[in-house]
Order: C-alpha cells, then structure tokens, then sequence
C-alpha cells in the first residue's frame, strides 16, 4: 500500500506521504531562482554556524577591540578591512550573520505564534471573543509598524532579546488577521463538522484541525517576513535603539560607519549594507518561491 | 446521422510527467465518429475520457503532452495544427461544454456579453444583429425569458440554467461538433431529463455531432448511439450502445454495468469488481484489465489483446473473445 | 426492522437568516417548516430530493450543526434539542453523520489512525496498545487493513477515504447513522462496494440509517422506506416497494420516470418537467410544486394538500387524491 492514487483526486499523484513538502520540493527545484536563493541562504546560514572558524580574528569578530588596526582598508590580512575600532570586517560581518539570522527567525516566530492563536480563536469561535480580539488587533494596527517597534524598544533597556520582542510585538496583528480569514473559512468544513459531531470539544477542535490547516498561508507569509525582520532590526539599531554595542549587528555596523563615508572609509559601513542587501534579497526570493510553490498548481486531470 | 467521418483518432498517446515517473493518461486509442453520431466516451476517473476530449481540441493542460497519434477532423490531422490555426477552430467548427459551468462562465459579464463576445469573435454577426441573434439562440433552446437572461450575470442562475447558457455559448458560432465533459453530473435529475433531451434535439434537428464524456451509463443508454469504454488510458470495448448493453462482452463494462442497481435484481448484493484503479506509471504490460479480472488467463499479462470486430458494430479487446469467437462466454 | 420509533422529528422548522448591518435581519429563508418524520430501529430510511428540498438542512439540524427555529428532535425518547451540552456530548456518539466528500471531511494532516481514534480519545481514556487495537478492528470491519493507519487522505483513493470516514463513524458504536449523499463523490465500481458494505454493517449490528441521495438507483436498491422532499415538504412517503409500484405524487413520478434506465431498447416516457426548482426564499403559494405539475388544478394555487392516507403505510400530499 501507500501507492498513489489518481483516482477521484484529479492531482492526487502530485503529493507525496506527510502531506505537502513532497511535490512542492519538487516544483521548487524547477524554479531556478528559488532554487539558487535556498542554496545561497544555506551558505549564509553555513557561515553564521561556522563563522569562529571561518576567520583567524574571532575575538574581533564578537566585539574586541584593537585599536591599533583602527580603519585599515581591504587587503590581504583584512579582505574587508576594519572598523573604527580595528576589528575585521569580514569576522564582524560572519559573526553579525548569527545575529540577523537568529533575530529574524526569533522575531517571526514570536509574530507568528501569538498572531496565529489570536486570529485562529477569534476566526472559529466567533461572536464576543471575536470582537474583542479584533478590536485590540485594530488598535495595534493603526499604527506603522516601526514606529510601534520603535515605541516599545525605547521603553526597554536596549539588547538583541529586547529589540525581538519589540518588531515582534509590533508585527503579530497582521498573522492574526490573516489567521482568522483562515479559521472562519476551515470552520465550514465537514471535516470540522464530523469533529462536533464526535463530541470533540472546542479547543481541541482548535488545536486538532484548525490550527494545522491554516498554517500554509501563514507559514508563507513568515518566509517572506524573514527579509523584512532583519531590515526592521537593522533599522532599528541604525536608529540605536536596537542592538548595542559592541554585538556584531550589520544595522548597527551601518550606523557606525556611516561617519566614515565622506572622509574616505567607504568600507564600514558599505560591506555590512552589502550583507544586508544581499541576505534580504536571498530571504526575498526564497519566499516568493515558496509562495509560488504552495499555489495549486497547473491541474491535470485524467 | 451520415456516413462521414467527422473525428477519426489513431493511436493517440497522451503522457504526463510526474515527480515519480511519467504518467500514461493515454496509451493508444482509436475510434471513429461520424458525423451526427452522439458518441459516449465511458469511463471511471483516471481513465482517460477528459484528456481525450481536451486533446481533440489540443487543450492537453500542460505539462501533459500528445506523445503519439492523430486525430483526424474531417481527415485533417488537429495535432499538426498550430495554435492560430486551432483558435479558428475552437467554438467555431469544435466547442466545448465543460462540467462545472460555474468555472467556465465569467462572473463579470453578463450573458448577453459573453454570447455576443463569442460572435463577435467569430465574426458570426455584428451590430444589431448580435443582439436578435443571441436571443434566438437562446429561444432555440427553451431558455425562458431570453431578453431578460441578456443582462443576467451567471451567479444569478441555477446550475441547469447556467448549464443551458454554456451550450447556449457553445453553439452561438454553430459548431459542427460539441464535446460536453460530464454534462449532468453537477445536474438534479429533473434538469437532467430537460438537458438530454435538448441535445438529442440538437442532434437532430441540426445534425451536430456531439460526444459525450461521461461515467453514467444510464446517461449513456439513453441518448448515445456509440460508445467506447475506457479503462486505464485504454478503450476496452467500443461499438453501438444496443449492442454493447445488451451484449457485453469485455469483463470490465460487465463489471460496470453489474455494478449499477438494478431493480431486476433488488435484495441481491451489487456485483463488484474487486482491487481498485492501479496508476500507469509505466506502458502497461499485456492487458490493462489483468489485475482485476475475473478470467484472466495467463496470456493476459504478457501481451495486450489486440482489439477484435465480434460483428460490424462491436469490437472489444479481450483474450476471451480471439478472432471473434467467445471462449466461455 | 422494527415499528419502534429511533429518531422522532416533530414540527421542525429551520431557518437560515442573513444578517445585514448592526446584526439586523436582512432576509429569513426558510427551508423546512413544521417538519415531520419517524424513523424505526434498524431501517434504512431515504430522503430524496433535489436541490433547495432541504434534505441536508435536515440532517445538519438533527446532528444539531444548525440550530432549528422550533420543532423537537427525540432521539430515542428524549429531545436533543433541549439537551445541556454535556449530555448531548453523550448522545451525539450514538448518532453519527457519513458526509458526501471523504476529503472533506477527514483532516488532511491527520494520519487514518488519528483519524478514527479521535471518537475513542474523546470519549474514553485506553492506552495507546488498545486504541491501535480497536482502530484495526473498526478498519477491518470496513474493508481495509492496518496497513493504511499510517495513510493520510490524499493516500487514499476515494473508496479507501469513505471507508476512513465510515471506520471513523463506527467507533463509538452508534445506533443511527445519518449518510448524506455518503457515494455521490464516487466512481460507480467503488459506489458498489460501499453500498454492499452499508448493507453488510447494517446487518451486522442493526444499524439504523438515514441515507440521503439524490440517485434514485441506489435509493431503490436499499431503502426500506422512502420519503421523496420538494421544497422543504415531504410529498409522499411509503415502503420501497409500494412506491415504486405505485408513485401518487405527480412529483415523485416525474422524479422516478427520470431515472436512467440500462437499456437501449426501452421506451419508456420519461415525464419532463418544465421549469426549475424555484428557490427556497420565495416558495409558490398553496402547494408549492403547482407551477410544474402536470395535473394542476385550480385548488392547487391556493390551498396546500392535506397529507392523504392512499393504503397502509403510504401518504401522499396531493390535491389530486382529494376526492377519495
């Protein structure tokens, strides 16, 4: 058995066991620019892992000091040169990929997860806890995001965990609308139904079957949020209310070595902009490909 | 009904490439429509019957493909022709009438547009006329109240009346052939009755030939002339309805037809065939039926029975039935 | 079969009501009004009807997925409208509902042993040996083996899922199932075996069945009792047997004449109505089938049927058997 069937499902074929990840892996590799992206985000994930062994200066690289290298320019020992503090660039810039990938991550997790609780309640049970809900999600939503994250960051003392739950806080409204439009469209179906009908009680029917089915969209919707969490961090630490000195946080890198610019030290503050630029255009293309990839695709039928 | 050869398919072979394998929706049909016929293509889901319909009019949904064959409309061969050359035929000489007529109407015009957009398209008519030309059109089938259905949007309709309007479309640019796919199936029974006695009109009254894609074979025995059996990308039994029906002969239409409720055999269990639909990821080896078969024999699964003529209007391809003789029948 | 009466449905009346700005109402439609029907112990009772006839609004109101506007549901003697939740709990285990579309109604994530365990988690604490145990048997007992507990739906082919769906449906032992269009989604060769498998299951433990469907064939192949619905009203009612012989609603014959039937050579007139089902929201006045009926009278316009005696065991509402 576990033969697949075409039979009555008109793309039955195209899916594999444990549900969806089997076929869309292998629309993904056709897409060839989602596919250059997942490998161009895998080496930036191998060189955040890896990255005290990827430089000789890894003190550096976390944040000490030697001030006698003060702003030397790219060369051989130093291919990115060093800051305003004579640390290497690249060892800072390896070490800050830690952070924006944790941040990130961290960041959309925390979105996601209140976000989704919250909507997927307020979708399935409706009536007064579904106005409650949606009335604070409104007012959170009637401010910019960033601005919000800003609020909440310059009430907290500044650190990576503070400037997370900040951008997370601020962001949760929007996974939980897009969880209730979810849950208010799975609560229709039989297979919801025929859980009332065993007697199931509310929350696990909210635990059981609408949590699990309404995570694609949402799952979607945080890939693509990767990009803009490390953006909205680094604008934040930019704007100094994110990361302090001396972690290693390419929004930070950019703040400092913005200074430099005009008197001749492009290198601080335009190699950490690269890797920014380069990391959330990766994250951007990965999620427009999973996006792509989790649409019912060309139907065959039989 | 006439003489003429309207569709003639020569081995046609249809393919569809999968993540394990390559799917063969279609693996080598024949048949033959003359012109006026009402022809019943028969078969369960996966056999095969919606992608021959579509590949008539080279609508094959990608990434299928026509891997082999000819189908001959009017002993031109339509899968030579271009794209252009097939968007001249498509609603004009060939239309189709798909099954949910809720996806194949546009929610925001009204029908009155989408009639006089298809003429228009066609070059059928123009100005005036195009108004008095959908209304007939639409009195010509029954449809009540045609003036008023010209400023009605789709999602104002029942399904029986969104059903009519689709072949009301369907026939604006006087096709010569219509291909319905599942006509009724999404239909009450009552509006049923309404629908296929409308196409038999059609039929007769215009002498268009249609071809019917269906899995109801009660659908089948009222209205077809002939009919072609498809089982797993295979056509298993092909010939006139009268004699298929009441002279079945390959094992699977028996098991078809066995498996519908009779009210001659009330109190009985229905009679099943056993195991279930297999996927061609490969050529099939020997017969397609083998696996579920009642009498098979061993020569069964080493080579595909060719298909035999048992009288001038029955073929089938069964071992059972070598050069025409039944072998206990 | 039994003359004892499992499932009572008086006077039912559901509505389904939109609502516009500040919850105000916007449009009452209503699909059944003083509903009727008796179902006995270990019958199979079909509801036919066609589209807007309210059949799925029944079972969806007796499974208390919609809340009726009046009427009682006694289920085995007592309301099941009127029940605190806790113990309708109870009683919902004792009554379950096979839906038309097995993909629709399994969870895709959920594996076919989460599946049919879930009835047993929520309603009895066993160990995980025993569940698994009881999930083989119940898979068994439909048709299929443990294989398939690791299988999700889109596994399954659409018997297999059914089958899923009816395992699921068994395992608190229920006495009355409700199966809305249970074999509509299915190829006819597949249709068989659930049917014979319907039949066999409800020898086996005396189920009672509600089967609501739309294919007269296979109404007629297992029905003991059928109650033929237009527009939310029951025309006629009778046994199987004596409504096919004998159909006195002008509905119910056009209905009958319409199904297809296996051979090329029969002539038989098929009675085609004019006109469409009008909709639930503006029903005709007096009886509501009048304006398609083929033997209209004048009566008919104005004053609903009373609900005629034609012999035992058979009812029909119809102006025309006034006269008897």
């Amino acid at each position: 058995m576990g033969e697949f069937r075409i039979h009555g499902r008109p793309f039955g074929f195209l899916q594999r066991p444990r549900v969806k990840p089997g076929s869309m892996v292998w629309y993904f590799k056709r897409d060839k620019i989602a596919f250059t992206s997942l490998l161009l985000f895998l080496i930036i994930i191998l060189c955040a892992v890896f990255a005290p062994w990827l430089t000789p200066y890894p003190n550096e690289g976390i944040g000490e000091p030697n001030i006698s290298n003060k702003l030397l320019p790219p060369s051989s020992e130093h291919f990115f040169g060093t800051d305003l503090l004579g640390r290497d660039l690249l060892a800072r810039i390896l070490f800050g990929a830690r952070i924006s990938l944790v941040a990130s991550f961290s960041i959309v997790t925390l979105a996601l997860v209140i976000g989704t609780v919250l909507g997927a309640c307020a979708g399935y049970f409706g009536g007064g806890v579904d106005e409650v809900i949606m009335r604070i999600t409104d007012i959170f939503l009637a401010f910019p995001s960033l601005l919000l994250a800003m609020v909440i960051a310059s009430v907290l003392d500044p650190s990576l965990e503070n400037a997370i739950i900040s951008i997370g806080f601020a962001w949760w409204p929007w996974y939980t609308r897009l969880a209730r439009a979810q849950a208010i469209s799975i609560r229709e179906r039989d297979y919801v139904k025929a859980a009332m009908g065993i007697g199931v009680n509310n929350l696990a029917i909210v635990r059981r079957h609408i949590l699990p089915n309404l995570l694609t969209p949402i799952l979607v919707q945080g890939t693509l949020d990767l990009g803009s969490a490390i953006l909205t961090l680094a604008g934040l630490s930019f704007l100094g209310l994110g990361v302090p000195a001396p972690t290693p946080d390419w929004g930070s890198m950019v703040r400092e070595g913005r200074l430099y610019l005009l008197s001749g030290h492009w290198w601080v503050a335009i190699f950490p902009g690269l890797a920014l630029f380069i990391t959330i255009m990766v994250l951007n293309l990965m999620g427009d490909g999973i996006q792509e990839v989790s649409n019912p695709r060309a139907r065959s039928e039989a | 009904m006439s003489n003429e050869t309207i569709i003639q398919i020569e081995d046609l072979h249809i393919e569809f490439p999968a993540p394990q394998g390559v799917v063969h929706a279609v693996g080598g049909i024949n048949l033959e429509i003359k012109k006026g016929q009402i022809y019943g293509i028969v078969g369960e889901s996966g056999c095969g019957k919606t992608v021959t319909g579509k590949a008539i009019l080279q609508l094959v949904p990608p990434p299928g493909k026509i891997r082999g064959g000819q189908i001959l409309f009017y002993g031109e061969d339509l899968v030579q022709k271009s794209e252009k050359e097939m968007q001249k035929l498509r609603g004009r000489k060939i239309a189709m009438v798909f099954q949910d007529p809720a996806a194949a109407l546009n929610p925001l015009f009204t029908i009155g547009d989408q009639l006089m957009g298809i003429m228009i398209h066609h070059e059928i008519a123009e100005g005036d006329d195009l108004q008095y030309r959908a209304v007939e059109i639409m009195e010509d089938l029954g449809l009540p109240r045609p003036k008023d259905l010209l400023n009605v949007y789709p999602h104002q309709l029942s399904g029986g009346m969104q059903q009519r309007v689709m072949i009301a479309m369907a026939l604006s640019a006087k096709p010569d052939l219509i291909i319905a796919d599942e006509p009724t199936s999404a239909l009450d029974v009552t509006i049923q009755s309404q629908l296929l006695d409308l196409l038999d009109r059609l039929r007769n009254e215009r002498g268009i030939t249609i071809i019917l894609i269906t899995h109801d074979l009660g659908v089948v025995s009222e209205i077809c002339d002939e009919l072609s059996t498809f089982y797993r990308g295979r056509i298993v039994e092909q010939g006139s309805v009268r004699e298929i029906f009441q002279h079945t002969k390959h094992p699977y239409t028996k098991g078809l037809l066995g498996a519908v409720p009779n009210p001659q055999y009330l109190g009985q269990e229905l009679k099943v065939i056993p195991g279930s639909v297999p996927i061609n990821l490969e050529p099939i080896q020997g017969c397609c039926f083998a696996s579920r078969c009642e009498y098979v024999m061993d020569g069964c699964r080493q080579s595909d029975p060719p298909f035999v003529a048992l009288n001038e209007d029955h073929l089938t391809a069964c071992y059972l039935y070598e050069e025409g003789i039944s072998k206990g029948d | 079969m039994t003359e004892e009466t499992i499932l009572d449905i008086k006077d039912l009346t559901v509505d389904y009501d939109t609502q516009g700005l500040f919850r105000r109402l916007v449009q009452r439609v209503r699909v059944l009004e003083n509903f009727n029907l008796q179902i006995h112990r270990g019958e199979t009772l079909s509801v036919v009807g066609e589209s807007g006839c309210g059949k799925t609004t029944l079972a969806n109101s007796v499974a208390r997925f919609k809340q009726p506007t009046a009427g009682q549901v006694y289920f085995e003697g007592r309301n099941i409208l009127t029940m605190d939740r806790a113990t309708f709990r109870q009683t919902r285990s004792e009554m379950q509902m096979v839906f038309q579309n097995p993909y629709n109604s399994l969870n895709p994530r959920m594996a076919v042993l989460d599946l049919v365990s879930e009835p047993l988690v929520t309603h009895e604490k066993m160990p995980r040996i025993e569940l698994k145990n009881r999930v083989e048997e119940l898979l068994v007992e439909v048709g299929l083996s443990a294989v398939q507990m690791d299988s999700y739906p889109h596994n399954l082919s659409g018997g297999q899922a059914q089958r899923v769906a009816l395992a699921r449906a068994l395992a608190l032992n229920p006495k009355l199932l409700l199966l809305d269009e249970p074999t509509s989604a299915l190829d006819v060769s597949v249709q068989a075996q659930i049917i014979n498998l319907f039949q066999n299951l409800q020898k086996k433990f005396g189920l009672t069945y509600m089967y609501i469907s739309h294919d007269l064939g296979v109404v007629q192949h297992i029905s003991d009792r059928i109650a033929v619905l237009y527009l939310g009203e029951i025309v006629e009612l009778a046994t199987r047997d004596k409504i096919f012989q004998s159909p006195q609603h002008p509905y119910t014959q056009a209905l009958f004449s319409s199904i297809p039937v296996l051979d090329p050579d029969s002539n038989q007139e098929r009675i085609v109505l004019e006109g469409n089902v009008p909709s639930p929201s503006d029903p005709p006045s007096g009886c509501r089938f009048h304006p398609r009926c083929p033997y209209v009278l004048d009566v008919c316009s104005v004053e609903k049927p009373a609900i005629h005696s034609v012999e035992e065991g058979h009812w029909a509402t119809c102006h025309l058997l006034d006269k008897e």
